[in-house]
């Protein structure tokens, strides 16, 4: 037991040592956070979806009243339709509306048509209402009254269903672990020096395994404290299925990294195929974007992705989404599964492979 | 000689599989990412939602309602999948499934809807102000689809309440045009993303290429070894970036290649503007890698550095998506980066996109960079050499 106990120990040193594990692992995913958190915390939109700022020009009155019997505009008044434009382009505004007499001119900055392009239809709800007012009918005969939803128990910001995307490019890292682990290790023949000692290499690996995790699990308790203290996001944490959850995903994770590790003889390939995978799973997972407006085989893709499930996992564990715990459950036991299997096998092939 | 030393260099760089793959086809991959992802986001074409209606009224205008949402789940191109509920008790196991995904959207009509509406038009009719009837959406939060499809139910409601009242009273409509300001040819995603790219591939190449590898070579004491060779030192590094222009003009062809050809970018790649910035692009961004090499103990803290640098200047730099307005405590990284400028000026100069700073900054900055980078890495690297 005390040969285990030291081996984790000495990994758990030896990961603040390494620079690069460090960085990949901790500090990374706090930049993230707070780049994402900086630049997407504020943004959030109007019940309506707008949540905009609108200009004007002064002499448009009727303009001006159409507007302001809108929901969740802000109304900015200009002198000409120039000091408008110039208003619009500098992104001072995000849009603006001009009238010819016959016709509704509705401009868009370029930036904040990419943040929300739904915003097109803005200028048709506009028409529309203007045409209302000069009847005199404003509210019209039907209104809409909008309810949002929160997807689980816990009402939390935009930034707040970033984080589970930002723990698992924290988790993922687990894949390099392993590599370094079976591929490194295994082409340096560091395990079987461990032959002249008196410490038996299953208790080395397992004690490498162990230490990655316990690093892992640290790493992702962090980045939800710092979210916690420095956004103060109020997440309905059920720290049974959080912990589950995060535990079973870093050894799914590792489970990944052993295959890659079988798949590619180099280190090194395996470690720019991880690499590689890491990013397409950040990206098609649909942990920091949605994958709603994807082709449908990419919808289907984005399932056989592991970091899929991770994220629904973090999402149900932290009370973002609703979801059953037999989701969680069965997600660890099949990660967990698939990791004991692997690293039985695998465990197997390095000596072998070490020995020949 | 520097030019058949540079050959060599490039052919070196060539051979290792690891440097193509992140300096070559790794942005060519995240360009084909993007461009699935967020293109089908901006152009909104073929989507359906699944969307739930609830309707335990059956007079005329929830009538109407219901023909119009069935009508635009029968045509074609519908746009919803359309399941009716008539028991309005069935509430709130509807939000259970649209929180678990099963539905984009809940409309529902109201117990009393018809009376509230015929009693609005006659209050109408008679002057008595109005109070119009509520038709209740639940749209489910963060959820794009969601967002899209109550614009959707928006745009409905409109044109009904826009209908009702032609029939009260004479109604002028008024056409609307929509018009992006600051691109001269409208939004696409390709064109703002592949300039973006071409600079994200230099600067790639800049921070892990030129940074790691300098640094590589400084560690095994190969710059030294050179000393005793005929090569002088302003040979070699001449030779090296020399190898370097080769390999960034090779990374800007074929993220070119896969613009204009696979995604049919209208950006004029053969314009002076585009030249222009990616050859600051070069200059700025490997002499930052040159500073890197200067500054690194070893090839494992220069790894180290460029990982640091390179997700702050990568988000920050204005490539994915516009940083003009962070908070102040972080629009620093964005004024100090390099990044923000070279992506501005191309953006700007090519009619994609307006810069948010004056165009001459856009050129001075990368080139101020570019000068003290080399100042600073020379002086430096002259310290170590002696020493």
């Amino acid at each position: 037991m005390k040969p285990f106990i030291s081996v984790t120990l000495y990994r758990i040193k030896s990961f603040y040592r390494d620079t690069f594990t460090f960085l990949f692992s901790l500090i990374l995913p706090i930049v993230f956070v707070l780049i994402f958190g900086f630049v997407f915390g504020e943004r959030e939109m109007g019940s309506n979806g707008y949540g905009v700022k609108i200009g004007v020009i002064r002499s448009d009155v009727e303009i001006v009243k159409v507007l302001g019997k809108m929901e969740n505009v802000k109304i900015f008044e200009f002198e000409n339709e120039a000091d408008l434009r110039n208003h619009i382009l500098k992104g001072n505004i995000d849009g603006g509306v001009t009238f010819d007499g016959e016709k509704f001119n509705f401009i868009i900055n370029f930036s904040t048509f990419q943040q929300n392009p739904f915003l097109r239809t803005f200028g048709e709800s506009f028409s529309k209402a203007y045409s209302l007012h000069e009847v005199g009918m404003d509210k019209g005969f039907i209104k809409m009254e909008e309810e949002f939803i929160d997807p689980g128990k816990a009402q939390v910001s935009s930034l707040g269903y970033i984080i589970p995307g930002v723990l698992s490019f924290s988790i993922s890292s687990a894949i390099f672990t392993m590599i370094a682990l079976f591929g490194y290790y295994r082409k340096r023949k560091v395990i079987k020096r461990f032959a002249v000692t008196p410490i038996n290499p299953i208790i080395f690996i397992s004690g490498m395994v162990l230490g990655n995790f316990v690093v892992g699990i640290f790493s992702c308790l962090l980045v939800l404290l710092i979210v916690q203290l420095i956004f103060h996001i109020n997440f309905s944490i059920n720290w049974g299925f959080f912990l589950l959850s995060v535990s079973s995903s870093i050894l799914g994770m590792m489970a990944l990294g052993i295959v890659l590790t079988a798949l590619f003889r180099e280190p090194q390939t395996a470690n720019n195929a991880g690499n590689l995978l890491v990013n397409i799973m950040l990206f098609f997972s649909g942990v920091y974007f949605p994958l709603d407006f994807l082709p449908s085989y990419l919808k289907v893709f984005a399932k056989f992705l592991p970091l899929y499930y991770v994220g629904r996992a973090l999402r149900i564990s932290l009370g973002i989404e609703e979801g059953r715990s037999s989701f969680v459950l069965t997600f660890s036991f099949v990660m967990i599964s698939t990791f004991l299997i692997l690293v039985f096998i695998s465990g197997r092939n390095i000596f072998n492979l070490e020995e020949r | 000689m520097i030019f058949k030393n540079s050959i060599y260099f490039f052919k070196s760089a060539l051979r290792e599989r690891a440097y193509v793959f992140w300096c070559v086809v790794f942005p060519v991959i995240l360009m084909v990412i993007l461009i699935t992802i967020f293109s089908s986001m901006y152009k909104v074409e073929k989507v359906n939602f699944e969307v739930y209606l609830i309707k335990s009224e059956s007079g005329e205008f929830s009538n109407i309602i219901f023909q119009v949402f069935e009508d635009l789940s029968k045509v074609e191109n519908k746009v919803f999948n359309l399941k009716v509920f008539k028991d309005d008790s069935l509430k709130d196991k509807l939000i259970e499934d649209l929180k678990r995904g099963r539905t984009k959207l809940i409309v529902e009509i109201p117990e009393g809807f018809d009376s509230l509406v015929i009693s609005n038009i006659s209050m109408k009719m008679l002057g008595l102000g109005e109070n119009s009837a509520p038709l209740k959406v639940y749209i489910l939060k963060h959820n794009v689809s969601s967002q899209a499809a109550s614009m959707v139910v928006r745009n409905i409601v409109d044109r009904l309440n826009l209908e009702f009242a032609k029939r009260m009273s004479k109604i002028k409509e008024y056409e609307v045009k929509t018009e992006i300001v600051g691109s001269k040819t409208g939004f696409s995603y390709v064109d703002f993303i592949y300039p973006g790219i071409v600079i994200l591939a230099i600067f790639f190449t800049g921070l892990f290429g030129i940074g790691q590898e300098l640094t590589w070579y400084r560690e095994g004491k190969i710059l030294k070894r050179f000393r005793i060779t005929p090569i002088s030192s302003l040979n070699f590094f001449f030779s090296y970036f020399l190898s370097r222009l080769y390999l960034f003009i090779l990374q800007a062809l074929i993220v070119t290649f896969v613009g204009k050809v696979l995604y049919k970018s209208s950006v004029n790649f053969l314009s002076f503007y585009f030249f222009l910035y990616v050859f600051l692009a070069m200059l700025s961004l490997s002499s930052m890698g040159f500073f890197i090499s200067a500054f690194s103990k070893n090839t494992n803290s220069a790894g180290v550095i460029g990982q640091i640098l390179n997700f702050p200047l990568q988000f920050l730099g204005g490539i994915y998506f516009p940083v003009s307005d962070v908070p102040w405590f972080i629009k620093w990284i964005v004024v100090i980066n390099p990044i923000t400028y070279l992506a501005a000026g191309i953006r700007d100069t090519l009619g994609i996109m307006p810069s948010p700073y004056p165009i001459y900054l856009t050129i001075v900055v990368p080139l101020i960079y570019t000068a003290l980078f080399l100042f600073i890495s020379i002086r430096k690297y002259k310290r170590v050499e002696l020493t």
